[in-house]
């Protein structure tokens, strides 16, 4: 998984971008937020190291800069949203282990990972109350928890709905995500005349197809290595590469 | 080529989130049960063919999210059932008063005349029954076309019915007047 030329390329970019050159170069040292260009555009489409994975995710998104910016810490976020008898947390509770449960850490109530998705969930329902809770976003709560900190996956999170996914994604009308599968259908209108034509012989609703695609941020749909990358570019580019690969996979079909 | 079947029939799976709708459509399609199921997103589907009456029936059964929010995409599904599976859990009154509301979703949104079938899931927990037997009787009793029929989610042949009975049933009805038009 650890290409060392790909690393090396990484570390030159952060230590050229980085205008101290005294001692050993650390992540705190590295800004919040990397500066957009071609070569960094580069960098994240030829993958990102797997061991610089949290720190730069927290970069390319904007996540640092939220947790940075906050007011309201994460641990104040958890306190105020630990009443167990709201209707997100009990629909939060129902799904805890029906998100990954061939993975040993969301397998059962005692799994490692069931107590840091049950107050990651309940914190944004709270932080977010036209959202509460929407089925999908526990799959990529889950996923970033397999990889980053508790906190820093919470704000990957807020970053993914307030900046990464247009307005009203998971709210309760959904009406981001239906109008992102309309999009869609359009591109496929023009990009895939003939998946258009199938699709219309027999009377396909797209959404049947792509809906979790979109919900999920492919974390739903595709093995764990592909998603890695997937999300290497998701969070330095957004919702446009969801669309790209959505064209990309019904291609290859 | 000789048509795989001799009637196709889309079936519906409606209730509230977690009342075990992807476990009845595992259990059914694939004939087999475990406790890891991942809630559903929007919408899915499973087939299998089964043999009533000597007729080869397709059925093409449909999974749908649970969760309110789901419901504006789920309703577009309505229409083309021919069948819609009412699907609560015993153990959950909640997800028993909703049946109303799912009722009403059906009326907005499905064709007229469609078969339903109420369905109490989850037999197996007796006693954490929530949800008197009698009491869907009677609440649905108005509604003579449909049948209840408990399910046990985990298996079959300890005293419930597996949901293969239960759907068997609801497509004869479907078949015989089928046949008829």
């Amino acid at each position: 998984m650890e290409d060392a030329p790909q690393r090396l390329r990484w570390q030159a970019h952060l230590e050229f971008t980085h205008n101290h050159d005294v001692g050993d170069l650390t992540w705190d040292k590295i800004a919040v937020s990397l500066p957009r260009s071609e070569k960094l555009r580069s960098l994240v489409l030829a993958g990102i190291p797997h061991g610089m994975r949290p720190q730069l995710w927290m970069r390319l998104s904007g996540a640092l800069q939220k947790k940075r910016n906050s007011e309201l810490s994460y641990r104040e976020i958890v306190k105020n949203s630990s009443n167990d008898e709201t209707i997100a947390a009990k629909q939060i509770e129902k799904d805890l282990l029906r998100t990954m449960p061939s993975n040993a850490c969301f397998a059962s109530m005692g799994s490692i990972g069931v107590p840091r998705l049950r107050r990651v969930l309940r914190a944004l329902a709270w932080l977010y109350p036209e959202i509460g809770y929407c089925q999908g976003t526990g799959m990529v709560a889950a996923c970033l928890l397999l990889f980053l900190e508790e906190e820093d996956a919470f704000w990957m999170m807020s970053a993914i709905i307030e900046d990464l996914l247009p307005a009203s994604y998971f709210s309760t009308t959904l009406l981001g995500v239906q109008t992102d599968q309309r999009v869609l259908r359009h591109l496929i209108v023009q990009y895939l005349p003939r998946l258009d034509k199938l699709l219309q012989e027999h009377d396909i609703e797209l959404s049947l197809i792509t809906l979790h695609w979109f919900l999920t941020a492919f974390a739903s749909v595709v093995d764990i290595k592909l998603l890695l990358r997937i999300w290497d570019l998701f969070f330095y580019e957004g919702s446009r590469v969801l669309f790209q690969l959505t064209l990309g996979m019904l291609h290859l079909k | 080529m000789a048509k795989a079947y001799d009637h196709l029939f889309k079936l519906l799976l409606i209730g509230d989130s977690g009342v075990g709708k992807t476990c009845l459509i595992i259990r059914f399609a694939e004939d087999n049960f475990n406790n890891t199921y991942i809630s559903t997103i929007g919408i899915d589907f499973k087939i299998r063919t089964v043999d009533i009456e000597g007729k080869k029936i397709k059925l093409q059964v449909w999974d749908t999210a649970g969760q309110e929010r789901f419901k504006t995409i789920t309703t577009a599904y309505y229409r083309g059932a021919m069948g819609i599976i009412l699907v609560y859990d015993i153990t959950d009154e909640k997800s028993f008063e909703n049946i109303q509301n799912w009722m009403k979703s059906i009326k907005e949104n499905a064709s007229a005349g469609v078969e339903r079938l109420l369905l109490g899931n989850k037999c197996d927990m007796e006693a954490k029954r929530k949800v008197q037997k009698e009491q869907a009787d009677k609440a649905f009793s108005s509604l003579a076309r449909d049948i209840l029929l408990k399910s046990g989610g985990r298996r079959s042949g300890n005293g419930n019915k597996p949901p293969s009975t239960d759907l068997k049933t609801c497509d004869k009805k479907n078949t015989n007047k089928c046949s008829l038009g």
